[in-house]
């Protein structure tokens, strides 16, 4: 375990060094107009935190469910090493078959669509 | 624990990380000699003997420019984005069989996966911190693209470790001794080299990129230093993926296992190769359409392999070679 | 001028031929077809050589802790060799099916008796 902890903290801190090197190695000199945020070269006409898209938000859900259902046919190896490797499989298969129908019902209902 | 250990397990994060670090620079290099070939053009020749030293030169040239964080951006975040992005792709390193490891964890896929999973808050983090309108639509492409991509390369991973019978990359690459999994799962694994083409936003699925409409994407606003570290974690996840794929689906090392003669230059080539053909399909093919690549991610991908998994874990059960456990 | 003959232009005798709007992409590469037969084909010789391979490993992790279990019962012992081939040579030899099927180590003859339990 310490040889781990070890090699998180080295490259934390080989990524904070080189950080700070870039920060303060350049020499500096700001203005107003570098420091500001650009929309086409121009000042930017609104908010940047604008209103996106649903869908995007439709594709985080699904992301969620279907990680959902690999985080649990992730044991299915060591179900199959099990004394009855067949059941193991009926009941992947069960799960897997659940998800697929997920999986239509999403596309019939047109959860999929990105350009109508 | 003693000194000396630890002394001991410094050299060796040393000599993975210093690798790791000089791979990066070099496949910059290749990448612009590549292209420059395929396009007939000569690439970077001035610096050092053939532009050796170009990937130098630009280091010490991003870490001498001025870093820029806008007025408006949320600083803490917008600092520690690239810290963590790096970071985390150095960490990815930690189980990666060459054949030898520097830490033989047993779940060593789940660690992969849920690294690369964590990668995605940095792309989102740095994209809303901007404050920024290019940086905020890239990250939220880059977002949706990834982790719409995780999903079939989650379950192609759920192929391989069914046939291998374990999560231990050691033991993926040893279950290939005798037929590597490119063969075993030969439509499986065409749609996760696919998979890791658009994991890493490379292209032709660069869409976060969008030179023409979001200028940069997610990382507009980072200049110098901050930049380098997002352009160092982004190459170092492509060499990864592609060591991932040279272990889950190549054989690794396999046909020098059987002979017992080293296999590390072999690894390494076959890491090479794969790395070469991200950059021969950079040359070759036009980028995607957003919405074709959702469409191919779940539409296509997502009921292949679905179907798939279902096909390659009834095969071992049906013809009785479940592996040892 | 009235004296040039005047000619109508007119179409072609039975009209013009057909506009051709469609896109005449010429074939390239390997058919879906082909695809899927070298799919099939590749993933029948793989799966030929993962069973061969699953089977030596599984066959050699049996024997190995076969050899586990012998040095456990053995070790009061004085002067026992674990593992010590039964011929007077040095020559590799696999056990036989009935000798290996009949000798398995504990963990392993629990998970026979009991796949057979409930396949039966």
């Amino acid at each position: 375990m310490t040889p781990l902890i070890i090699f998180f903290l080295f490259s934390l801190i080989l990524c904070i060094i080189l950080s700070i090197v870039g920060h303060r190695l350049p020499t500096r000199s700001l203005n107003l107009e570098k420091l500001s945020p650009y929309e086409c070269g121009f000042e930017p006409h609104t908010s940047a935190r604008l209103p996106f898209s649903l869908r995007f938000f439709l594709i985080a859900i699904l992301f969620l469910l279907f990680d959902l259902e690999i985080a649990l046919l992730l044991p299915l190896p060591s179900a199959l090493a099990s004394l009855n490797p067949t059941l193991s499989f009926l009941l992947a298969f069960i799960v897997l078959a659940i998800l697929t129908l997920g999986l239509i019902y999403e596309w019939v209902q047109g959860g999929l669509e990105w350009a109508e | 624990m003693s000194l000396f250990s630890i002394i001991i397990s410094l050299i060796h994060i040393l000599l993975i990380i210093v690798p790791v670090l000089l791979s990066v620079a070099f496949i910059t290099l290749g990448e612009r000699k590549a292209l420059g070939y395929m396009q007939a053009r000569k690439g970077p020749t001035l610096v050092g003997p053939y532009g050796l030293l170009q990937p130098i030169a630009d280091g010490v040239k991003l870490f001498i420019k001025e870093p820029i964080k806008p007025s408006s951006a949320a600083s803490w975040l917008f600092l520690a984005t690239p810290i963590l992005a790096l970071t985390i792709a150095l960490i990815l390193w930690v189980p990666m069989t060459f054949p030898h490891q520097f830490s033989s964890i047993n779940l060593s896929l789940i660690f992969i996966l849920t690294l690369s999973s964590l990668a995605v808050y940095t792309i989102l983090g740095s994209g809303w911190a901007s404050n920024s309108k290019y940086a905020l639509l890239g990250a939220i492409r880059a977002v949706a693209q990834t982790i719409s991509y995780e999903v079939s390369l989650g379950l192609t991973i759920l192929c391989i470790i069914v046939l291998a019978g374990n999560f231990n990359l050691t033991s993926i690459y040893e279950s290939q001794t005798y037929s590597w999994f490119i063969l075993t799962c030969a439509p499986v694994s065409i749609m996760w080299y696919i998979s890791t083409l658009a994991e890493t936003n490379r292209s032709p699925f660069d869409l976060a990129e969008g030179e023409s409409e979001l200028v940069s994407g997610f990382n507009v606003e980072y200049a110098g230093g901050p930049f380098a570290l997002f352009f160092l974690a982004e190459y170092s996840n492509i060499i990864f993926m592609n060591a991932l794929s040279t272990i889950l689906l190549l054989g690794g090392g396999s046909p020098l296992e059987i002979l017992g003669w080293p296999q590390t230059i072999l690894v390494a080539l076959k890491i090479t190769f794969l790395s070469f053909v991200f950059l021969w399909v950079r040359a070759s093919y036009p980028r995607y359409r957003y919405d074709q690549l959702m469409h191919l991610a779940w539409k296509t991908f997502l009921p292949l392999s679905l179907g798939l998994l279902t096909f390659i874990a009834a095969i071992p059960i049906a013809l009785d070679f479940l592996p040892p456990y | 001028m009235s004296s040039v003959p005047y000619k109508q232009d007119m179409p072609p005798k039975g009209g013009y031929g057909p506009i051709a709007y469609k896109r005449h992409i010429p074939n390239r590469g390997v058919s879906g077809y082909m695809m899927f037969l070298g799919c099939a084909g590749a993933m029948t010789i793989g799966m030929i050589g993962l069973a061969y391979s699953n089977r030596l490993r599984s066959k050699l992790l049996a024997m190995k802790r076969l050899r586990d279990e012998e040095a456990e019962i053995m070790s009061d012992v004085p002067g026992w060799v674990v593992g010590e081939s039964v011929y007077n040579s040095e020559r590799w030899v696999w056990p036989s099916n009935e000798e290996f099927y009949n000798l398995l180590a504990k963990k392993d003859r629990f998970s026979k008796i009991h796949e057979y339990y409930l396949h039966v």
